[in-house]
């Protein structure tokens, strides 16, 4: 089976030479969640920015259900985008606040030609399927609660009968009590309708939770990249282990990272970890350690996991 | 004049939220206020008496009787006097409100079309475009309104008509910075991105997204500036580049009246009058109006 | 309600640093009135860490900011508020003033609102110092700047103090608002929400470097958070706050660990935990009530499974729990395995 999503080299360099995203790959398959984690600026939006074509980025090649993504213009990307979807950040903007609920909905619908007659009841199938009342379809946002807002922003993704949705930290304004309602929703959406999420976070404990696959950014660059549990249970480059054990309140040893990330504009070069990074040396600020297989699916960024053929030299 | 001209050259700025972002504040229900619910029956009494002019106004309005010439106010058979023809002045107050109106609505509601249109796509575009519109604007903006009018109404030759295409051309740059400024203020917020995503047409992002979220400000706006075209018209009637005597205008009649002013200064003060109360209605009932649409009450990230 | 004679012991031993009793906060705008903070009391000692940890809008905040006097004219304060026998609820702006910053400090969720951006970040420490110790004279205010960046681990003190608040990254910024509150070594520091608007790296270090503080200055802490995690890392004791009111308070391995209140035990239970199955975490149903939007029976019993028609009577206070702390529940979870239990 091929991938859903084939993204290889995705660049995004802005005006001022901020390079956001830099050669990042990113692979997904149907029905399954790919974690993408990091701390601000580290270019994880941006990267769903790219995928989605709101930035102008560029890539190697990015196919999505094998159709050319990237080349993809006027009316083929629009039928590419009806099952390719995202769910922002903030509840109180990610719907219209001068429209109701069901007109943000139907106006997902109109876009990819839904007739008028058929776009009643799929609205009303859609909230009933993320937990709205009808009546919460004829409210306008502010009537409702940060949960149910989401709720609405994940109906009206849905709307086109998407194949992956983009979640861009979606759940993290949200009380953790809601939270968890709405993470128990997403999950429940993906086995019933086989969707995949490109679920997008700084809040570990969260992807650790719903994703299948993680890959850890750092400024503008996958570091470390794997199986959710094993990454979890064996995170291999210092700044996943630094990152996992800062998470207040869980039991392992905490590795306090000194400094801030540098600025985007002005990265170190070889490693951008290395001038955090307590095991640094001199190789370190060399080339650029590629992703390095170590075991199946767990790929790292770092010199102290050189590649086999190196040790072998 | 020129306190005036600078009101529209000047970039309105729409007041700031309620202090109190609490929710609870922002959901009360508003209501226009009495200033604002007074403005809005002047506004309607002075459309109707417009419309029902045949009907309502005691005189036919271009007719005078030579006998009669400068009552007084309270006279006989004439409210408010008559003028130095011997006309009534409160039929050519009626009959005026009818072209005094047109050339406070149509201007704005063509400008607003044409602005909003102009504002709403600089706002969404790229930066070559969004530039080209803009700076476009300045070229207009650079020269004081009331001037430009004038310069406008002369070069295409007095007539009402004139007037109301040169006014339609100073309104057009202000109200496309406003929506301009608020499409901008949109353009960062998640549920664009989203529209944006979702692969409906850009017009159909601008339409149906945009739209509903610049027209209370825009609403307002267009409101207020109604009454400032009233008074522009006026002027240009006064100078001679509006309607053309006989017919009833009020900017005309204060010009008619200008002969009297020392020795019967009322003929000359029911028109100037008439068209102060209707700005001020006009812009009392922007205020009002910004408040029940609950312009700038929302916070984008 | 009894008071076991060792209980009076520790009483005797350590009078609180602070102690709030009963404490109310009601918003007024015209005819319409919000009660935030509804009858809150807890103490705090010195040396020891308080976490008030509550979800949006549970009124935690507001508890830290009514302490400080926050809050305008439009604002009603009730209760007394004890910092070392003065009452700040009863005291003058001008005593509130002057305790803060010399006997309290606040260090609060955004930095870049606390600093002055048009000053240079050394001015600002210099002038808090020579406010509370007019003593000081220029230099000795100077030197003394240096040392506090130095003492809240800025990198190159010399050089920080010269710079303006946004050439500093938000982690250094927040260590500059740090150094602020404790300049004049108070007593007291409220931290509200500190480490929210950070990543978790820079976070870690923001805790690490309150707890080092703390026990170098021995200050007393209300640290007010809505994480479970940095309570968990950093809390003595914890207060569990709910539609403005404190609804279990005790040690936090108790609270934390093995919760009396069903709310504390149902957003525990609602966090995505390690190895917890995908699509099985036990939510909340519904959501926190919003201020006004309050009956008059148990606040939490609308989204309680446990409750019954008993909770919906009346507004249960907070009571001693046998062998714990204190919960405001007429039905206390005994033990962690009955609420396991009962939750199948």
């Amino acid at each position: 089976m091929s991938a859903l999503l084939e993204a290889r080299g995705l660049r995004m360099t802005y005006g001022n030479g901020v390079r956001a995203v830099d050669d990042v790959d990113i692979d997904i398959e149907p029905g399954e969640t790919f974690g993408l984690v990091g701390e601000s600026g580290c270019g994880k939006s941006t990267t769903a920015k790219v995928i989605l074509r709101l930035e102008a980025g560029q890539a190697e090649t990015m196919r999505f259900e094998d159709a050319d993504l990237m080349a993809a213009k006027g009316a083929e990307l629009r039928r590419l985008r009806a099952r390719l979807q995202v769910v922002p950040q903030h509840p109180a903007t990610s719907l219209n606040p001068r429209l109701r609920v069901s007109e943000s909905i139907v106006f997902n619908l109109r876009a990819h030609g839904w007739s008028r007659a058929d776009r009643a009841p799929r609205v009303a199938e859609l909230l009933d399927r993320v937990g709205l009342a009808a009546q919460q379809g004829r409210a306008y946002p502010h009537e409702l609660s940060g949960g149910q807002l989401q709720r609405a922003a994940i109906a009206r993704a849905l709307a086109t009968d998407p194949r992956l949705v983009i979640c861009d930290e979606a759940v993290s304004a949200l009380d953790k009590s809601v939270q968890a309602q709405v993470l128990n929703l997403l999950v429940q959406l993906q086995r019933d309708l086989g969707i995949a999420y490109l679920f997008i976070s700084h809040d570990l404990s969260v992807v650790e939770h719903v994703s299948d696959r993680v890959a850890v950014m750092y400024l503008g660059r996958v570091v470390e990249e794997g199986p959710a549990e094993e990454l979890w249970a064996r995170p291999l480059h210092p700044y996943t282990q630094a990152l996992l054990s800062a998470e207040p309140g869980q039991g392992r040893e905490r590795i306090v990272l000194q400094g801030d990330p540098p600025s985007p504009s002005d990265p170190p070069s070889g490693c951008t970890f290395r001038t955090r990074c307590a095991y640094a040396t001199e190789v370190c600020a060399g080339d650029r350690p590629p992703l390095i297989e170590i075991t199946p699916g767990h790929r790292v960024a770092c010199t102290l996991h050189p590649h086999p053929e190196a040790l072998l030299a | 004049m020129s306190t005036l001209s600078s009101e529209v050259r000047l970039a309105p700025r729409l007041a700031p939220a309620d202090a109190l972002p609490s929710e609870a504040v922002t959901r009360r229900r508003k209501s226009l206020g009495l200033a604002a619910t007074a403005a809005a029956v002047l506004v309607g009494a002075t459309v109707l008496a417009a419309v029902l002019a045949p009907v309502i106004a005691p005189y036919a309005p271009n007719v005078g009787i030579t006998a009669d010439r400068l009552a007084g106010f309270g006279s006989h058979g004439h409210l408010l006097g008559t003028d130095g023809q011997g006309r009534d002045v409160l039929s050519r107050l009626i009959w005026g409100a009818r072209l005094s109106l047109l050339t406070g609505f149509v201007p704005v509601a063509v400008a607003g079309t044409v602005g909003t249109a102009l504002g709403v796509i600089a706002g969404l575009a790229g930066r070559t475009l969004h530039g080209t519109v803009m700076r476009t604007l300045d070229v207009f903006y650079a020269f004081p309104a009331v001037l430009l009018a004038i310069t406008i109404a002369a070069a295409l030759g007095s007539g009402i008509s004139n007037a109301i295409i040169a006014l339609t051309v100073i309104l057009i740059p202000p109200i496309a910075r406003v929506a301009e400024t608020e499409t901008a203020r949109l353009r960062r917020a998640d549920f664009l991105e989203a529209a944006a995503a979702s692969g409906a047409r850009r017009s159909s992002v601008a339409v149906r997204q945009v739209l509903p979220n610049v027209a209370p400000a825009i609403t307002v706006y267009c409101t207020t500036l109604v009454g400032l075209s009233i008074v522009y018209a006026a002027g240009l009637s006064f100078l001679g580049l509006g309607v053309s005597p006989p017919t009833a205008e009020w900017g005309l009649m204060i010009s008619d009246a200008r002969q009297y002013i020392y020795s019967a200064p009322m003929v000359a003060l029911a028109p100037a009058f008439a068209i102060l109360l209707a700005s001020v209605a006009f812009n009392v009932l922007g205020d009002g109006m910004r408040r029940v649409l609950d312009v700038r009450s929302e916070n984008f990230a | 309600m009894t008071i076991s004679a060792r209980d009076l012991e520790q009483l005797r031993s350590s009078l609180p640093l602070l102690s709030v009793e009963q404490l109310s906060t009601t918003f007024v705008s015209g005819d319409w009135r919000v009660a935030a903070v509804r009858g809150v009391s807890f103490s705090i000692a010195r040396g020891e860490t308080l976490v008030l940890l509550g979800e949006s809008g549970s009124g935690k905040s507001v508890t830290a900011r009514s302490i400080l006097r926050l809050y305008g004219p439009r604002t009603e304060l009730k209760g007394r508020v004890m910092l070392d026998g003065i009452d700040l609820v009863q005291a003058t702006q001008n005593d509130v003033n002057h305790l803060r910053g010399s006997r309290m400090g606040l260090v609060s969720q955004d930095p870049g609102s606390a600093l002055d951006p048009v000053r240079r970040v050394g001015s600002q420490l210099r002038e808090v110092l020579r406010v509370h110790q007019p003593a000081l004279s220029r230099n000795e205010a100077a030197a003394r700047a240096i040392d506090l960046l130095t003492l809240v681990g800025l990198p190159d003190p010399t050089r920080a103090a010269r710079s303006y608040p946004h050439e500093l990254s938000g982690g250094m910024r927040q260590r500059v608002v740090i150094a602020l509150a404790v300049s004049c070594e108070p007593d007291l520091l409220i931290a509200d929400e500190p480490t929210t608007a950070l990543d978790v790296t820079v976070q870690a270090q923001i805790l690490e470097l309150i707890g080092e503080l703390k026990g170098r200055l021995g200050m007393g802490t209300l640290l007010v958070t809505h994480d479970v995690g940095v309570a968990r890392q950093m809390a003595d004791r914890v207060a569990v706050m709910y539609a403005g009111r404190i609804v279990e308070q005790g040690a936090a391995d108790q609270v934390l660990g093995d919760p009396a209140h069903p709310y504390t035990a149902a957003l525990l239970a609602a966090l995505p935990t390690s190895g917890a199955v995908r699509g099985s975490l036990l939510p909340i149903p519904g959501r926190p009530p919003q201020p006004g939007e309050l009956g008059s029976g148990c606040p939490f019993a609308p989204r309680c499974r446990f409750a019954d028609e008993a909770c919906a009577a009346e507004e249960p206070a907070l009571t001693p729990v046998p062998g714990r702390g204190a919960a405001a529940c007429i039905r206390p979870l005994t033990m962690a395995g009955t609420m396991a239990g009962s939750r199948t």
